[in-house]
């Protein structure tokens, strides 16, 4: 349970397709307001989960916005999911290691479900 | 004694409250329960399917229950002596709230004592809610319907 609240994740990007995965990280590790970040690219699907830092954590949906916009610039035919949630980056981080690619569509369909869930 | 002397005398014999240690006291134990709260929500995040906005709602209801449950066994009691406003102003104190004036009117009969009473501090603070949110919704939804805002 504690795995959650560790800041050893550190920046990891898992991609299954042949298009250009290292811009998204690049892009993740340029910007000094994100600590952590999980980056998943499978199908026509994107999914970035982000860990702020401490004091932008007001301003986290704004910057999971603005990333939204960049990445979705970087890679129009694709279906991006960006969010600041720590639900997202440990349910993302949890698929990467499970490494079960049949199932990678379904989760992430139902992670890019939960961040649009309103109550 | 006249008037005068007598206000200076009681306020010679009346015990000056202690400010800085109440405030101490509640900001620590008020602390804690927050720091329960962000575990139980831990727990929602990482066991079930809410994230951390969606958490909040089972977390407060969590919340509310454990400090129903610590007021009828009698330990929210003690905590409120150490903990003063502490432990009021979270939402556990709404649960305590509750529970406490059921448990004091209980003698009345259940229907018009427990059921008259409990909300009696409490039933303000929903229809407070209730109502407030109804009067956002409505604005929000002429606005909507001006074209000014979008939902």
């Amino acid at each position: 349970m504690l795995a959650g609240c560790s800041t050893s994740i550190g920046f990891k990007t898992v991609n299954t397709t042949d298009v250009d995965g290292q811009k998204a990280e690049m892009l993740l590790k340029e910007d000094h307001r994100i600590k952590n970040a999980v980056v998943l690219i499978h199908d026509d699907q994107l999914i970035a989960g982000l860990r702020v830092n401490t004091f932008e954590r007001f301003k986290k949906r704004k910057i999971a916005k603005e990333l939204t916009k960049e990445l979705e610039k970087m890679y129009p035919e694709m279906k991006v999911t960006v969010s600041a949630d720590s639900k997202v980056l440990l349910e993302t981080n949890k698929l990467i290691e499970k490494e079960d690619e049949q199932n990678y569509s379904k989760k992430m369909k139902k992670i890019s479900s939960l961040v649009k869930e309103e109550t | 004694m006249d008037e005068k002397k007598y206000q200076q005398l009681q306020q010679q014999i009346t015990p000056k409250p202690k400010y800085v240690k109440n405030c101490i006291a509640a900001f620590l134990v008020g602390g804690l329960i927050c720091l329960v709260g962000q575990f139980v929500a831990l727990f929602y995040i990482s066991f079930f399917d809410f994230t951390e906005r969606t958490a909040s709602n089972p977390t407060v209801a969590t919340m509310i229950f454990i400090s129903m449950l610590l007021t009828g066994f009698g330990y929210y009691k003690k905590i409120a002596q150490v903990g003063g406003a502490g432990s009021a102003v979270p939402i556990t104190g709404f649960g305590n709230a509750m529970i406490s004036s059921a448990l004091e009117h209980k003698s009345e009969g259940y229907v018009l004592g427990v059921g008259g009473n409990m909300f009696k501090l409490a039933g303000s603070v929903i229809i407070y809610g209730v109502f407030s949110a109804f009067v956002v919704a409505l604005i929000k939804t002429i606005l909507v319907g001006l074209g000014v805002v979008s939902w």
